[in-house]
């Protein structure tokens, strides 16, 4: 019955993470093979999987559910609050096992690089201020990770975040974008200037965002998957799934995806 | 109204408790996760008969000869059923309402098999204090039958707390005749909203009326030039009216409904959903079970800011007896169905 659970902002963020716990083991339970019909996903609790959510199955069979917010990561603190608050009720009533094993928070920080002043994003102590509310005799691992409901359930928080100064070819907002440009421009180093020199010479075009950036790459270089299976082919792009591991690494987010797959 | 319930060794529960619970309150839960118990208890606890209220519990579950004895937890092996109710109720100390709060205990005391027969006290305790209490002897025979030999007075004022009803989905022989909620409904002033509710479904029907028929009382859906015995229309309409009625036939009350939805098509089930936010703005408690996602998106869907606020649902399960739920208001079920798109059931 129990789960864990990842609340990402949008559908990218979904397609992301989909190619990424594929690409740790996972098994994608809403494209099992064999089975032309409508599939139909169940969780534990033998209700279906719907509204947008994807489900995975993990090495060690767990079930792992992907739930996008809409694009808003106040969507993301709010459904946050919503499940860890049931939780708690749960424990509270000593339920014998948690019906929530891990929750995952995934939110773009919009943070800017060279404007460092600008935003903070959601932080780590908000999330902490956030599990104090629920518990306040929550914990932390060493990895920063909150344990909560005596230890029952893991709460972790991935911001999507690529070190580095402006380069061409890379936004220089922290977000699921710069992220993968980033990547991408480690990989085939000849591709960033190409698209910083096509978003350069567009006629009356406005200051290039993180979207522009990461469609000029799919557009150029990925087009036949469209916009989606864009951030989820990456991940079967050995050079920039390498590069992608690299700084999920950093951020401390490969930790989490991993402890998710296992 | 009634706001918490416990309950200890009760029918597939052996203990657990709902608190904080709303006007209107929605209960959830896979199959077997204690939602029927919790209306039983509801029932029982909340009826101002609880001798009829026990043996309604008992014959309302068909298939087992002699159902008494699966009151209790486990047949009864284990000690004695409780429910220990809390209701909120105001009364006037001159010109002002006073809130006030009553806990009732009820405790079913077990019985041998046959000839079935359960005692139940009620106690009223506040503040610890024990007021009142009184015994009801229910004696049950084969085929669940029931009779009250001497049944208790309930300790709290008609006008505090009416009392709970219960209403299924289906057409159940222990249902009050459809002519006499007609004619509670129509002393209430509210025969016309019953009537609007149906007409969601039978726009030509004109009027809901009583007929007789070899001298029986018959409620009839009348069409101007020619009239239909409810009780001979489908299951879904038979639904929606004996609902739009029951609800309107009491004031105050507590109206427990068992899967409402069952049998209706989805405009009928907008109707049913109409009539229950109507019923809860004046005051009556609605407490109902249901499977249906659909039956929640039309309730989140008519109800207003207000509404909500009145709204709680409550996500069920047991854990080895043990009642285990997790409460969310109003709008944090709107938030998750409609914003999340979350799967409630």
């Amino acid at each position: 019955m129990s789960e864990s659970v990842v609340l990402c902002e949008g559908f990218h963020d979904r397609a992301f993470w989909a190619g990424w716990l594929e690409h740790l083991g996972c098994t994608n339970l809403g494209q099992a093979s064999g089975n032309t019909g409508r599939i139909v996903v169940t969780d534990p609790s033998g209700n279906r999987v719907t509204g947008g959510q994807f489900a995975f199955r993990s090495a060690s069979d767990k079930f792992v559910r992907l739930v996008p917010c809409r694009g808003d990561a106040r969507r993301v603190r709010r459904k946050a609050r919503l499940r860890l608050d049931e939780e708690r009720q749960r424990f509270q009533q000593e339920a014998s096992t948690p019906r929530l094993t891990r929750l995952v928070l995934n939110v773009d920080t919009d943070v800017d690089v060279v404007d460092t002043s600008a935003k903070t994003g959601f932080r780590l102590q908000d999330l902490g201020s956030l599990v104090d509310e629920l518990d306040p005799s929550a914990t932390n691992n060493e990895q920063g990770d909150f344990l909560l409901f005596d230890r029952r359930t893991t709460v972790s928080l991935v911001r999507w975040e690529a070190a580095g100064d402006a380069t061409d070819g890379v936004p220089s907002q922290q977000t699921l974008e710069r992220l993968v440009c980033s990547a991408l421009m480690a990989a085939y180093s000849d591709r960033g200037p190409a698209v910083q020199q096509w978003l350069d010479g567009r006629p009356a075009g406005s200051a290039p965002g993180p979207k522009e950036f990461a469609w000029s790459y799919m557009a150029g270089w990925y087009a036949k998957f469209g916009c989606e299976g864009f951030y989820k082919e990456l991940w079967r792009d050995d050079p920039v799934a390498e590069h992608l591991k690299v700084r999920l690494k950093e951020s401390g987010a490969w930790r989490v995806a991993e402890a998710l797959a296992e | 109204m009634i706001s918490s319930i416990e309950i200890t060794r009760f029918r597939g529960i052996r203990e657990g408790k709902l608190e904080d619970l709303a006007p209107l309150t929605v209960l959830v839960g896979r199959n077997g996760c204690g939602k029927t118990s919790v209306l039983d208890a509801l029932l029982v606890a909340g009826s101002r008969n609880p001798g009829e209220a026990i043996g309604q519990t008992v014959a309302r579950h068909p298939g087992v000869e002699f159902g008494a004895p699966w009151l209790f937890w486990r047949r009864g092996y284990s000690g004695p059923a409780e429910v220990a109710m809390k209701t909120n109720y105001g009364t006037f100390v001159g010109d002002e309402i006073e809130q006030y709060e009553r806990t009732t205990k009820l405790r079913l005391l077990e019985a041998p098999d046959e000839e079935c027969r359960i005692e139940a006290k009620l106690l009223d305790n506040s503040d610890s204090k024990t007021l009142g209490g009184a015994a009801v002897d229910v004696a049950f025979s084969r085929g669940n039958k029931f009779s009250v030999a001497a049944e208790a007075p309930c300790l709290i004022p008609p006008e505090q707390f009416p009392g709970a009803r219960l209403m299924e989905g289906r057409r159940s022989s222990l249902d009050t005749p459809l002519h006499e909620l007609l004619s509670r409904a129509r002393m209430h002033g509210l025969l016309r909203e019953a009537l609007h509710i149906t007409q969601g479904v039978l726009p030509d029907a004109k009027e809901l009326a009583i007929d007789v028929e070899n001298g029986l009382p018959l409620v009839v859906l009348d069409y101007g030039d020619h009239a239909v015995p409810v009780a001979l229309c489908g299951d879904g309409v038979y639904s929606l009216v004996s609902l739009s009625l029951e609800l309107a036939a009491h004031e105050k009350t507590t109206v427990l409904f068992e899967e409402p939805e069952v049998h209706q098509h989805p405009g009928a089930m907008r109707q049913t959903v109409r009539a229950i936010l109507a019923a809860v703005r004046r005051d009556i408690q609605v407490v109902l079970t249901t499977h249906s996602l659909e039956l929640i998106d039309v309730l989140l869907a008519e109800s207003s800011d207000e509404d909500l606020e009145r709204l709680a649902l409550y996500r069920m399960e047991l854990d080895d007896g043990r009642l285990i739920s997790a409460r969310m208001t109003g709008p944090e079920v709107a938030f998750s169905r409609f914003e999340i798109e979350n799967d409630l059931r």
